[in-house]
């Protein structure tokens, strides 16, 4: 590994649209008085392969805090994790994250 | 709160359910599976508006554009489902796609009938009386909400 580099020059453009497109895209599950807490928490270990723990954990996060980001990634990704959420009947939104 | 002496879907160990229901649970289903397969040909309908939720919640553009590509598929993914209830409600046992078609359209009867319902508060507790005209989706909701809790437990195992 090189100890020493040369600065480099960058060029970082303000509200440029390639700038925006390196955000991630993140996902989040909103709380919703239907949804029974248990299936929430299955739907999560289903989709994502999160362990009964982390589910949960993600469950009692859209539960008591209104919401929770429960992936992240591309905005291909992004579209895909909340299609499969809508199939599921949970409600979920994604956006870029700040 | 209520002891349960028996659950209503039971893992068989070899990834199958087996389904305890009677005639008359078996009866609701076929019900509340027609009126779903209806409802969904007329997405329009507000009470179904849990069933496709927007998918971009700060970009109404992006949002719209997402609808037109997806939105589509999305009715013919809770019909698919819906479908697979509506095919299997005398059955005795259920393979793991069977009971995949049971999750998912119990859990959007459910959406539909809560929002009819007015299901506005996670602990909320209602009293509803026998005159009460919504009280055959009362009825409905909560046996559904038990199912639906059943099945999870029997497809964790």
């Amino acid at each position: 590994m090189p100890v020493e580099t040369e600065p480099v020059e960058t060029w970082s453009p303000q509200g440029d649209e390639d700038t925006d497109a390196d955000r991630p895209w993140i996902v989040l599950v909103w709380n919703d008085p239907i949804n029974l807490m248990s299936y929430v928490t299955f739907v999560f270990q289903k989709l994502f392969g999160y362990s009964r723990a982390k589910a949960e954990q993600l469950m009692m996060d859209v539960h008591m805090l209104g919401r929770a980001v429960v992936s992240s990634g591309s905005r291909d990704q992004a579209e895909r994790d909340v299609f499969r959420l809508h199939e599921h009947g949970l409600w979920a939104t994604m956006q870029q994250d700040d | 709160m209520a002891i349960r002496f028996r659950r209503h879907i039971k893992a068989c160990g070899d990834g199958t359910l087996e389904v305890r229901l009677g005639s008359a649970e078996r009866a609701l289903l076929v019900e509340v599976a027609d009126e779903l397969t209806h409802e969904l040909d007329q997405p329009d309908d507000p009470s179904l508006q849990r069933l496709f939720p927007p998918g971009y919640s700060e970009d109404a553009v992006r949002d719209a554009g997402y609808q037109m590509m997806m939105g589509d598929e999305l009715r013919q993914r809770h019909l698919a489902a819906v479908r697979g209830l509506a095919a299997t409600t005398g059955a005795e046992h259920l393979d793991p796609a069977q009971a995949e078609s049971w999750l998912r359209s119990i859990n959007a009867v459910r959406l539909v009938l809560g929002t009819r319902l007015g299901v506005t508060d996670d602990h909320q507790t209602v009293r509803i009386s026998r005159d009460d005209p919504n009280l055959r989706s009362w009825v409905a909701y909560d046996f559904l909400s038990l199912l639906l809790d059943d099945l999870i437990a029997a497809m964790s195992i």
